[in-house]
C-alpha cells in the first residue's frame, strides 16, 4: 500500500479541487486525466452552429446515435456558451420526417426514387453530353455560404481546374458580394480587419441597417452585456424601420431607405469641419480615390462595367461631403441635423472606441459598395480601425459565407487566392492542381443574377444546385423560375427536405447535412470551425462533397480527386490551405482545427491574428504602426462616393417601399426551420408589416388579408401592425422565409454593378384591401 | 509549504504556449483541459517570499488572461487532533 | 517535486489510507461548496489577474462565464425566495413536471413562452429608461420574471429567470401559436429527463442531474412561485443549496492514482 506525504496530498487535493471547479464552471470541458464526464448517457462534441454567420460553438448532446440536445460551447470564445432559439433547436433540422434519403430522377414529369449510384451516373453523364453540344461554357454549379469548407473547394477544382469554365457561383452573391467589393477596393484583400473581441474593447456601436438583436442575436447580447458593465457605452441603431434592435439601443434614427449615402457623407462633412480628424493617420495612412459616379443598376442584359479609378486628394474629398450639410442630409433622408451631429460627435470623441456594424441594409443595396466605403471611410478619417475596440465590422449571414465563399473563390472571377484574371493566380492555381494553367479561364462569365439570366437565355444548360433554395430567393423570381423550367434545361439540386427548388428539379441528390459528415465553415471574424462526423446520415443522403467527387470520378478526373473517403475532408484541408501559405492568410493545420473551438487567420507562428493590418498584432504588417499591406501603396483607401436614388421609387402607381429580410425564428427559406416545431410554431407564416396610420388610411386592420401588388408579381398576406417591427409611413416589410408566400416574385433584380449583389430592400408596391364581395 | 491550485485562462488560442510557459516556472504542476481553453495549475514554494516571487512571474506571462484560485493551503500544519 | 518536502523526507508525517479518503472529501467538499463560489463570481479576493489587464473590464471575465457571475447561491436567492408570494402556485395552476418539460425540446433547452406576447417588446428593454415598451417598463419581461409570483395579467404565477443579466430575451425564448400545427411532422426524439431522487443513500440529499450552464440560480425552477411540485424544494428555509446538493462531474469512482 502506497502512503502519500501529507504534502502529496494537499497538492492532489487541490487539483483536484481545481478540476471539479473547472467542470462546474465550465460544463463540458474535459481534462485528460479525467476523461469524459458524463452523467446521463449524454455524449457531447463540438460544432459550430449550422446557422447564421455568427459561428457560434456548440456543443451537441449525443445519444444512441442520434443527436439529442444542444447546449452553447462555454469553452467558445464567439459565445461563450450561450446560443440562441436557432441554435438550441438545430439538432431537429436533421428529424423532418420528409427527410430526403433517396435520389430522386424525373420521369414522365415526376420525381420517381432511384439507387443514388444511378443518379451519380446520370448527373456525369447529363454534363458530358452537355459539354460535348453546347461547349463547357453550359454547365454550371451554384452553391451557397452554407457550403462546408470542402464542398466548396472540391466544386471549385471540378468546374475551374478540371471542367475548366468559370461557372461557379454562390447564394453568398446575394448576401455578401458589396462586403468583399467593399473591402478589396478600400483594402485591397477581403475580410475584416478585427474580432469578436473589439466587442469588449468598444464603447460605442453603431448599427448601420443591422436589426442585430434578430440577426446575429449572440453577439448582441455580448453587446448588451458590455452595455451592462459599462454605463458609457451607447448602442445607435441607424435604420430604415424600428425593430427589436431600435427598442433596445439607446438611441434610434430612422432614414429614408437608400439615404445611407448622404448620411455617411453627412458624418464626414461635420467631422471635417469640427476638426475632429486623426490628421497624423490620414497623412501616413490613407489615399484619396476616386471612381466612376454614373454606373447604373445592373437591369440591363450583359452589362458591360469598368471602374475607372483616379486619383483624388483630400481637398476633393472635402468639397465633395461638403454637399451633404445636416440641412441637406435632413431632405433627404429625414435625419435631423441633431441626429447628424450627434452620429458625428461619436465618431470624432477621441475617447470613443466605435465599431459600425452592419450585414444587409448595406449589402444588399444598389450602391452596396458606396456604403461599405463610406462607412470606412468614417473609420479612416478618425483612425478608429484595426486596434482593439476600434473596427468596422461586416457582419456575415451564412454560417461559411467567409471561409467558403470568399476564402474558397467560388465566384465566378475568384480563385482560392486571387482573381482568373490574374495570371500569377492561375499559375499558381494550375500548380496547386496539377493541370495545364490553359485550362483555367482568365475572363469570368456569369455572377449569380445574370447566371440564372443566362439559364433563360439558354447560354447556360445544366446547371447543379447545392445547399440553397434560389425558387424561393432569386429577386423577380418569376421569371428565373421560368428560365429554369424551359425545355432543355436540366438542373440538378442536392437539398436535405423537398423544396420549391427540388420541384424545379431534374435529379434531387440526397444530402448530409452538417454533423452527418466532417467539415468546416469559417465565420464573420475569420475563425476556420471544424466538426467530426457525429450520427450517419439517413437513406442513401451522402455529402455534397462526396457527391461532387462521385461526379468528377464519372467524368474522368479521378487523378484530380484520389483522395480516400476516410481521410479526404483532411487530405482537402491539406491541399486547400496550400493557396494561402503566407502570414497574410496563413490558415490552421487539420489537426489544430479537430482540438480547439476555432482558429482564426491569418494564423502565424502558432498565434491567431487579432487585428490586421496593426503592426502590433499581425506579424504580416510592417513597421511600428499601421500597414494597409494589401493595398500596393501601402494605405488605405478613401472612396468618394455620392448618394444616388434608387432605380425604382414609390410613385403615384406604386406608393410603398417595400422591405424584405428576416425574422429571429427562421433561416433563411425556412426549409430547415420551419422543421423544428418550436420555431414553425413561434413563426408559422409570412405578414406584411405596415405603419398603423398607413393602414387607417387603407381602412385595413391588424390580421386582415391585403394584397401586395409590384411591377412584376403580387401575393396576399395577413397584416402586422405594430408588432415584431413597425415601419415607418410608406413603408412594408414582408419576410421572405416562406415558400407559400413569395415575395421575391415582387422584388426587383436591379443590383450593384460593382458587386452585382441585388437589392432585396427597395422596391415599390402598392398595397390594395381585398374587398370581400 | 503553501500549496495553491488555480484555473489558468489562457488569452484565446494562447492555451499552448501558455502551458508550455507555466510548464518553465518552477513548482508550477501544469494540468491543460483538451482543447487547453483551461489550464489547472498547481503551484508549490517553500515560503511566503518564494510564493510572492512565483506570483510575480506568473503576473508576467503575456498569454495569461487571468487566474482564479480554487484551493489554497499557507503550509501551516494543523495539529492531529484537529482533523 | 522539490525541496525539503520529498516524501522520504524524514520528519514528515505519512498519512494513513483509509483517513486519506475521508480527508480527501472533506477537502473536495470544502471546496466545492466554498470556494466554488467565489470562482464563480469572480472578482472577489480569489481571482488574480493577469498582467496589464487591470481596467479593461472584459480581461477578467473567463469565458463561459455569463456576464455578471454564474450560480448565485445562499442569501440572495433565499431572499428572492422569500420575497415570492407563496401561494400554491403552480401546482394550482395544474402545472406539473410533465408541463416543465413539454415547454422544451430536449431536457436542458430553453422553454417555449407559454403565454401571449407582445410582437413588438423585444425584452427587458435595456437601458432604455422606458423599459423598452413604451409602457414605462411595466411590459418587459422581467417585470413579472425577475421577482416572480402572481401576475393579473396571465393570471398565472411568473417562474423567475436564472439568468436576468441577459437581456435580449427572445434571442432563446419565443412564444408558440399550437393551433398552427406543424409544417412537416418530425421524427425527433430526445433523452428522457434526469430520474428524480438522485441520492446515494436513500435519504441523503440528492445530487445535481444537469449542467448549472444558465441555470445557477435554484430558486428559479426549484423554489418560488413557477416551481413544478415534483422538483420544489421541501426546505425553501435553508439558504445554501450546495452546501448539500452537488453537481456531478464524473461517473467514475475516485481511484488512487
Amino acid at each position: 500500500m502506497t502512503t502519500y506525504t501529507r504534502r502529496e496530498f494537499i497538492k492532489r487535493a487541490a487539483l483536484q479541487s481545481a478540476v471539479v471547479a473547472a467542470g462546474v464552471s465550465f460544463p463540458g470541458i474535459v481534462f485528460p486525466a479525467q476523461q469524459s464526464a458524463n452523467i446521463s448517457g449524454v455524449e457531447w462534441k463540438k460544432a459550430p452552429c449550422r446557422f447564421c454567420g455568427v459561428g457560434c460553438g456548440l456543443l451537441v448532446g449525443l445519444s444512441g446515435g442520434r443527436a439529442v440536445a444542444v447546449k452553447g460551447d462555454p469553452a467558445s470564445p464567439v459565445n461563450r456558451g450561450l446560443a440562441c432559439v436557432k441554435g438550441y433547436h438545430v439538432v431537429q433540422a436533421l428529424y423532418g420526417r420528409d427527410r430526403l434519403t433517396q435520389a430522386l430522377v424525373r420521369k414522365n414529369g415526376k420525381l420517381v426514387p432511384v439507387p443514388i449510384g444511378e443518379a451519380l451516373e446520370l448527373v456525369a453523364a447529363k454534363m458530358k453530353e452537355t459539354i460535348a453540344k453546347n461547349g463547357k461554357d453550359a454547365v454550371a454549379i451554384y452553391g451557397s455560404g452554407q457550403w462546408t469548407i470542402p464542398d466548396g473547394y472540391v466544386a471549385l477544382k471540378l468546374f475551374k481546374g478540371a471542367i475548366g469554365t468559370n461557372n461557379v457561383e454562390a447564394n453568398a452573391r446575394l448576401c455578401m458580394a458589396s462586403a468583399v467589393t467593399g473591402f478589396i477596393s478600400g483594402f485591397g484583400l477581403d475580410e475584416p480587419m478585427g474580432c469578436y473581441e473589439d466587442i469588449d474593447h468598444a464603447n460605442t456601436f453603431v448599427l448601420w441597417g443591422n436589426n442585430m438583436a434578430e440577426m446575429h442575436p449572440v453577439l448582441f447580447s455580448r453587446i448588451l452585456a458590455r452595455r451592462r458593465d459599462d454605463p458609457n457605452v451607447k448602442i445607435i441603431d441607424l435604420a430604415t424601420r424600428t425593430t427589436r434592435t431600435s427598442r433596445m439601443a439607446d438611441h434610434s434614427i430612422l432614414f429614408a431607405p437608400q439615404t445611407d449615402l448622404a448620411i455617411a457623407n453627412g458624418v464626414a462633412n461635420l467631422l471635417i469641419r469640427g476638426g475632429k480628424l486623426d490628421r497624423d493617420f490620414i497623412a501616413k495612412h490613407c489615399s484619396f480615390k476616386q471612381g466612376k459616379f454614373d454606373i447604373g443598376y445592373g437591369l440591363e442584359e450583359r452589362f458591360k462595367f469598368k471602374e475607372k479609378v483616379t486619383d483624388s486628394s483630400f481637398a476633393a474629398y472635402k468639397a465633395l461631403v461638403a454637399e451633404y450639410s445636416p440641412a441637406s442630409v435632413a431632405r433627404l433622408s429625414g435625419v435631423s441635423p441633431q441626429d447628424l451631429s450627434y452620429l458625428a460627435s461619436l465618431y470624432g470623441d477621441p475617447n470613443r472606441k466605435v465599431m459600425s456594424l452592419w450585414c444587409m441594409g448595406a449589402n444588399q443595396h444598389t450602391r452596396g459598395t458606396w456604403i461599405n466605403n463610406l462607412i470606412y471611410n468614417l473609420h479612416l478619417l478618425t483612425g478608429k480601425i484595426s486596434s482593439p475596440g476600434n473596427s468596422p465590422f461586416s457582419l456575415t449571414g451564412q454560417p461559411s459565407a467567409c471561409g467558403t465563399v470568399r476564402e474558397v473563390g467560388t465566384l465566378t472571377h475568384k480563385l482560392p487566392k486571387g482573381v482568373v484574371t490574374n495570371k500569377a493566380h492561375r499559375e499558381l492555381a494550375a500548380k496547386i492542381w496539377n493541370v495545364p494553367v490553359e485550362r483555367i479561364p482568365a475572363k469570368p462569365t456569369h455572377h449569380t443574377v445574370d447566371m440564372f439570366r443566362a439559364l433563360d437565355r439558354g447560354d447556360i444548360r445544366f446547371v447543379w444546385i447545392q445547399v440553397t433554395n434560389p425558387m424561393v430567393t432569386m429577386p423577380k423570381l418569376n421569371r428565373y423560375r421560368a428560365g429554369a423550367k424551359k425545355d432543355g434545361r436540366f438542373v440538378v439540386v442536392s437539398e436535405i427536405y423537398p423544396t420549391p427548388t427540388t420541384d424545379v428539379a431534374d435529379v434531387v441528390l440526397p444530402s448530409a447535412m452538417w454533423i452527418e459528415r466532417e467539415g468546416m465553415f469559417g465565420n464573420s471574424e475569420r475563425r476556420t470551425q471544424h466538426w467530426e462526423k457525429m450520427v450517419e446520415p439517413p437513406g442513401e443522403a451522402m455529402s455534397d462533397t462526396w457527391q461532387l467527387i462521385e461526379v468528377a470520378r464519372r467524368l474522368g478526373y479521378e487523378k484530380l480527386f484520389p483522395w480516400p473517403r476516410e481521410t479526404h475532408i483532411r487530405d482537402i484541408w491539406n491541399e486547400y490551405t496550400r493557396f494561402h501559405d503566407n502570414p497574410k492568410h496563413r490558415m490552421a493545420p487539420y489537426e489544430l482545427l479537430r482540438e480547439r473551438p476555432g482558429v482564426r487567420w491569418p494564423f502565424v507562428n502558432g498565434k491567431e491574428t487579432r487585428w490586421r493590418y496593426n503592426a502590433k498584432y499581425d506579424p504580416a504588417a510592417k513597421g511600428t504602426s499601421f500597414d494597409f499591406y494589401g493595398k500596393p501603396d501601402g494605405r488605405a483607401w478613401i472612396w468618394l462616393r455620392r448618394y444616388e436614388p434608387p432605380p425604382e421609387m414609390p410613385d403615384g402607381e406604386y406608393p410603398y417601399w417595400l422591405n424584405t429580410g428576416r425574422v429571429i425564428e427562421h433561416w433563411h427559406t425556412g426549409s430547415m426551420t420551419r422543421r423544428i416545431p418550436i420555431l414553425h410554431r413561434a413563426v408559422p407564416a409570412a405578414y406584411v408589416e405596415i405603419n398603423a396610420e398607413d393602414a387607417r388610411k387603407l381602412a385595413i386592420v391588424n390580421g386582415e388579408n391585403v394584397r401586395l401588388v409590384s411591377r412584376r408579381g403580387k401575393i396576399e398576406l395577413p397584416v402586422a401592425i405594430d408588432q415584431r417591427g413597425s415601419p415607418p409611413p410608406g413603408q412594408v416589410f414582408v419576410p421572405f422565409f416562406d415558400e407559400a408566400k413569395l415575395i421575391n416574385e415582387l422584388t426587383l433584380d436591379a443590383y450593384c454593378p460593382i458587386s452585382k449583389q441585388p437589392d432585396y430592400k427597395k422596391c415599390a408596391v402598392r398595397v390594395e384591401k381585398i374587398s370581400r364581395a | 509549504m503553501p500549496v495553491f491550485s488555480y484555473l489558468a485562462h489562457p488569452k484565446p488560442g494562447q492555451g499552448r504556449p501558455l502551458a508550455d510557459r507555466l510548464r518553465e516556472v518552477p513548482g508550477c504542476e501544469v494540468v491543460p483541459s483538451e482543447g487547453y481553453e483551461l489550464i489547472v495549475l498547481v503551484t508549490e514554494t517553500e515560503d511566503d517570499s518564494e510564493e510572492k516571487l512565483l506570483h510575480d512571474r506568473l503576473n508576467s506571462l503575456d498569454d495569461l488572461e487571468s487566474l482564479a484560485m480554487v484551493y489554497g493551503h499557507d503550509g501551516r500544519e494543523l495539529p492531529e487532533d484537529q482533523l | 517535486m522539490r525541496g525539503a518536502g520529498g516524501k522520504n523526507q524524514p520528519g514528515l508525517k505519512a498519512f494513513r489510507p483509509g483517513y486519506t479518503f475521508i480527508a480527501l472529501c472533506v477537502v473536495l467538499l470544502g471546496a466545492l461548496v466554498f470556494i466554488v463560489g467565489s470562482v464563480l463570481n469572480f472578482g472577489g479576493d480569489a481571482t488574480v489577474t493577469g498582467n496589464g489587464h487591470a481596467g479593461e473590464g472584459a480581461a477578467l471575465q473567463l469565458p463561459g462565464a455569463p456576464p455578471g457571475g454564474g450560480a448565485r447561491t445562499g442569501r440572495p436567492m433565499a431572499a428572492a425566495f422569500r420575497a415570492a408570494p407563496r401561494a400554491e402556485s403552480a401546482a394550482a395552476q395544474g402545472r406539473h413536471l410533465e408541463t416543465f418539460y413539454g415547454r422544451r425540446a430536449y431536457p436542458g433547452a430553453p422553454p417555449a413562452i407559454p403565454h401571449p406576447v407582445a410582437q413588438d417588446f423585444a425584452g427587458n428593454g435595456g437601458a432604455r429608461p422606458d423599459g423598452g415598451d413604451g409602457q414605462g417598463g411595466a411590459g418587459d419581461c422581467i417585470a413579472c420574471h425577475g421577482p416572480g409570483g402572481y401576475t393579473e395579467r396571465f393570471a398565472a404565477y411568473a417562474p423567475v429567470t436564472p439568468h436576468p443579466e441577459f437581456e435580449n430575451c427572445r434571442q432563446c425564448h419565443v412564444p408558440q401559436q399550437e393551433a398552427s400545427g406543424l409544417f412537416k411532422a418530425s421524427d425527433w426524439r430526445t433523452v428522457a429527463p434526469p430520474p428524480l431522487g438522485q441520492s446515494a443513500l436513500g435519504g441523503s440529499p440528492p445530487r445535481i442531474p444537469h449542467s448549472l450552464q444558465l441555470r445557477g440560480n435554484c430558486v428559479a425552477c426549484h423554489g418560488g412561485p413557477g416551481a413544478v411540485p415534483e422538483i420544489a424544494t421541501k426546505h425553501p428555509e435553508r439558504e445554501n443549496c450546495r452546501q448539500c446538493h452537488v453537481p456531478s462531474q464524473s461517473r467514475q469512482d475516485w481511484r488512487r492514482p
